[in-house]
């Protein structure tokens, strides 16, 4: 998979998926508006993007295993897209957790 | 080995999202098909302890418990081997005498010699990351969290969730169901079954007496629920402002069609949760000796395809109560009637 072209009306959205204890409340999703960052932090998010490719498979959450799923959507030749990428929870980058956990973007805050 | 289809799943996730209701509807059978494709990780896989080696010990579980001292390192530093003393660290200890529960419930009731039926050692890993709120089975191994203390208590104090773990091992090892949508949720829901059996077997509870809860030892008192799930009355066990509602359906009108959770493997799995309880109480006596049975043969048949829906399950446990005890049993007719009260209805 490679990564797509991101302009400011690009969202990104992260969510923590799977394990025995799968409440609604413990996949605190968190969305992130590229028209809300600065070009330093949507450089900062395609960063984390980019660390996570290399790492996304679509075989994660067997046997109550926790995952972290990323959604972007985005334009692409005047059409919505998205790219969906889902990562084990211990393979996942550690910007990847900050981001999800704090919301902290690397290049600052929104 | 590559699998390849002639429109990629991620198109298919398009169509249901973006497309018409028709187009919906084809997309979503194609994508499930293609899910079902998708390669299972197989049997357990030895880790280089069990690779180790020992002779079998038939009736006698091979525990190992590791301790990875809150980081996310397995297997862990040893901390207790079969046959030593109390470790004196309660997760250790609750691990060990967990999965020897488990063991002993597998080999009395079903003569089963551990997760492969080959006498594998249970290796339970405890103390893994800090304040960790989960457990889960990796394809070797059992792992434990020690809980955020906030909402979740340590994972081993639930003897049923660890059974559970151990349970994911056991269905790898024979059916194999694809944890994805239908099937994803029935591997959950076998898995919770045998989970509350081994509990009920550990203490000598028959299903009128048990209280069918999964994980009713984890939460903690600050938060407003009985357990994680409720067999008996899927979508009850907690309604908390931090951990939300429990989403969990009883019966087929409200399915949770997901991208979500694998499919919702952690929700519909309500749906035939509901059905062993249902057809338990009905026979009455201890579940494992007439439930349990039909339930672990059916698990335990290799014409049950890995990508088996509700009504295909329903269907073969329907043939394997006639094989136990009749056609014309009450146990066919309970367990019938225990799948049309939850809107399945079989073949």
């Amino acid at each position: 998979m490679k990564m797509p072209a991101l302009g400011p009306d690009a969202s990104l959205r992260v969510s923590r998926q799977g394990g025995f204890a799968a409440a609604p409340g413990l996949a605190r999703p968190r969305q992130i508006e590229f028209a809300d960052c600065n070009a330093a932090q949507r450089q900062g998010l395609c960063s984390v993007l980019e660390q996570c490719l290399p790492v996304a498979s679509k075989h994660v959450g067997h046997g109550d295993q926790r995952f972290f799923k990323v959604e972007v959507h985005y334009r692409r030749e005047n059409d919505d897209a998205e790219m969906i990428l889902q990562i084990a929870e211990e393979r996942a980058p550690q910007e990847l957790l900050q981001l999800w956990k704090d919301g902290a973007i690397p290049g600052g805050s929104p | 080995m590559q699998i390849r289809s002639f429109i990629p799943p991620y198109i298919l996730d398009r169509i249901i999202d973006h497309g018409s209701p028709y187009q919906r509807g084809c997309a979503r059978q194609t994508l499930d098909h293609v899910h079902s494709l998708l390669p299972n990780p197989g049997p357990p896989r030895p880790t280089a302890i069990a690779e180790l080696g020992e002779l079998r010990t038939p009736g006698h579980p091979q525990r190992r418990i590791h301790d990875a001292e809150q980081r996310m390192q397995l297997p862990g530093i040893p901390r207790r081997r079969e046959g030593l003393p109390a470790s004196g660290d309660a997760a250790v200890d609750e691990a060990y005498d967990a999965l020897g529960a488990t063991y002993t419930f597998f080999w009395q009731v079903f003569q089963r010699d551990s997760i492969d039926d080959l006498g594998m050692p249970l290796i339970g890993t405890v103390h893994y990351g800090q304040g960790y709120e989960n457990a889960f089975w990796n394809g070797e191994q059992m792992v434990f969290g020690d809980g955020d203390g906030e909402l979740f208590q340590r994972f081993t104090r639930s003897l049923d969730v660890v059974a559970h773990e151990l349970a994911h091992g056991v269905i790898e090892s024979e059916a194999g169901l694809v944890y994805f949508n239908q099937p994803g949720a029935l591997n959950e829901s076998i898995s919770d079954v045998f989970g509350v059996l081994t509990k009920q077997h550990a203490l000598g509870q028959t299903a009128a007496e048990a209280d069918w809860l999964v994980g009713a030892e984890l939460l903690t008192d600050k938060v407003s629920g009985v357990a994680l799930r409720s067999m008996a009355n899927p979508g009850t066990a907690y309604d908390d402002p931090l951990l939300g509602r429990d989403p969990q359906p009883a019966h087929m009108r409200d399915f949770i069609e997901t991208r979500e959770d694998n499919g919702g493997v952690h929700l519909n799995s309500g749906i035939p949760n509901r059905a062993f309880y249902l057809v338990a109480t009905a026979l009455g006596g201890y579940a494992w000796e007439q439930a349990g049975r039909i339930w672990y043969a059916t698990l335990c048949d290799p014409q049950l395809p890995n990508d088996a829906d509700f009504v295909t399950f329903s269907s073969a446990t329907l043939a394997h109560a006639a094989k136990l005890f009749g056609r014309q049993s009450s146990q066919v007719q309970a367990l019938h009637e225990a799948w049309t009260s939850v809107g399945v209805v079989p073949r």
